[in-house]
């Protein structure tokens, strides 16, 4: 028994010792070094991904300078640089073309609109100009040279000499009043396109009554308002279905003075204006019309337009297109006028003569 | 009475202490040997963590082989790029060539109609009138 008991006295004396071993293992273990470890190891990690951020920025800005200039990555980014430039500038070139080629289509399919909305530009320049000369700002001169009673067969031949000096005219036209000049033989497309080509040349085109005091109407101011409003109508109706644009200045056949000695002033200029009228006479009459036998030579005619309107900045010339000496006086005094400081430009309504030439110097 | 008791106590309690011991050995061995192994876990899972931070870094470096070759495979994926971007711009220009050719047909179109034509002439006109009177404007 004793032998069991001393057994199991060492046997117990030896567990005892292998807990006591076992515990102090257990409570020795270096936890602190391993966090020590792991933490070491997690600030390297933390340096290599910050290093790894770097580096990732600084091949993606290689890579931003490769892409802007190929030729960094070599023959093979040479040759794509060279040929995508190529297609970027012929794509831009093509771009460009087609944009330019659709504002003009929407330009063209819009050309109306456009046209009359340049009119109103232009005539406000023109106006411009005008307050200028008035007020003594400007050195210009502005000659507004009309042409009454045409168009006629020899209308083109003005046309012809406007257009070799630039020069814009005013054509008060009057459908009948040229029944003469062109012997009743009407051609109705030749007038057509002579109001169109005035037109076309940028000259301004204007309503000086359908009759003219002609035919029927031999005595165009001795019948009632309603009559002569019937007059201004039918020359405003073909001038508008012709050239596109409704005529807004009115020139009385003789003048004026002739027209209110006649008809009652206020009433009709009360008229005119209800019909979206302005009504001019002129500065300076070159006596061009009348009887045959007192028509001036075209050097005459021309000397004394120019001399008529030396003093004046602003000035209206009243002439008729179906004379040739007037043809010849034009294109005498057109250069002259010119070489004076003068500009040939097409009458508005929205001018200043409008309201400022009702005198009439003869 | 007492001796045959001690007889038996002694060896019991030898025997409850033997068991005690081996039971608490095995116990505080079992806990060691679980702290080592998760502790272990914890570096390991940290060195591995480092390791594929450093792998991620040397795979870009262009100092390393793989991070040259990653750098050449950039560079060819860029002028790639740029050869697809030609491509598509070379398409482009295919189509705004057809894009053209019926713009200018149908600009020619409305040219050629007697109404268009008449204006566009009244409105070059118009312009050329403006410019003479701009210039007088400017006192030239």
């Amino acid at each position: 028994m004793k032998v069991i008991n001393w057994i199991l006295g060492l046997l117990a004396a030896a567990g005892l010792a292998f807990c006591g071993y076992s515990f102090y293992q257990y409570s020795s273990f270096p936890a602190e070094s391993y966090t020590r470890q792991v933490e070491t190891l997690d600030k390297q990690t933390g340096e290599i991904l910050e290093n790894t951020r770097q580096l990732k920025e600084e091949l993606a800005a290689r890579d931003d300078a490769v892409r802007s200039d190929l030729r960094q990555a070599g023959d093979d980014g040479a040759a794509a640089a060279r040929r995508l430039e190529r297609a970027q500038t012929e794509r831009d070139e093509k771009r460009a073309a087609l944009d330019s080629l659709t504002e003009q289509i929407d330009f063209m399919e819009n050309i109306y609109e456009n046209t009359l909305a340049l009119r109103e530009d232009y005539a406000k320049k023109i106006r411009q100009l005008e307050d200028l000369i008035v007020a003594g700002e400007s050195e210009a001169k502005i000659c507004y040279w009309t042409l009454d009673d045409g168009p006629t067969y020899q209308t083109q031949m003005f046309l012809d000499v406007a257009e070799k000096y630039g020069a814009f005219l005013t054509f008060f036209t009057s459908r009948e009043a040229n029944l003469n000049s062109r012997q009743n033989d009407a051609n109705i497309e030749m007038e057509r396109d002579l109001l169109r080509k005035e037109a076309m040349a940028g000259h301004s085109i204007q309503n000086h009554t359908n009759s003219h005091q002609y035919g029927e109407y031999g005595n165009l101011y001795g019948r009632d308002l309603n009559s002569f409003r019937e007059q201004v109508e039918l020359q405003e109706k073909w001038i508008y279905e012709t050239t596109g644009f409704k005529p807004d200045i009115f020139r009385f056949p003789g003048g004026s003075a002739w027209a209110f000695a006649r008809i009652p002033k206020d009433e009709t200029v009360a008229m005119l204006k209800e019909m979206g009228y302005w009504w001019v006479d002129w500065s300076c009459n070159t006596y061009d019309a009348g009887p045959e036998e007192q028509w001036p030579d075209a050097y005459s005619e021309a000397n004394y337009s120019v001399t008529q309107i030396s003093s004046m900045p602003i000035a209206m010339i009243l002439s008729h297109d179906c004379y040739m000496h007037t043809l010849g006086a034009i294109e005498r005094a057109i250069p002259t006028l010119q070489a004076r400081g003068y500009l040939f430009l097409p009458l508005f309504s929205q001018s200043w003569t409008m309201e400022n030439t009702k005198i009439i110097y003869t | 009475m007492i001796r045959p008791v001690k007889k038996v106590i002694v060896p019991v309690l030898l025997l409850a202490v033997l068991a005690l011991s081996v039971f608490g050995a095995v116990t505080f061995r079992g806990r060691t040997r679980q702290l080592t192994e998760e502790n272990e876990a914890l570096l390991t899972a940290a060195r591995e963590r480092q390791q594929a931070a450093q792998d991620e870094y040397n795979a870009i470096d262009p100092s390393t082989v793989e991070g040259a070759e990653h750098q050449l495979e950039r560079e060819r994926a860029i002028v790639s790029e740029a050869l697809e971007q030609a491509a598509a711009l070379e398409e482009e220009t295919l189509t705004l060539n057809d894009s053209i050719s019926q713009a200018e047909e149908e600009l020619s179109a409305l040219k050629e109609d007697e109404d268009n034509a008449y204006y566009l002439a009244v409105y070059e006109s118009y312009s050329k009138g403006m410019e003479k009177v701009e210039a007088a404007i400017e006192g030239n």
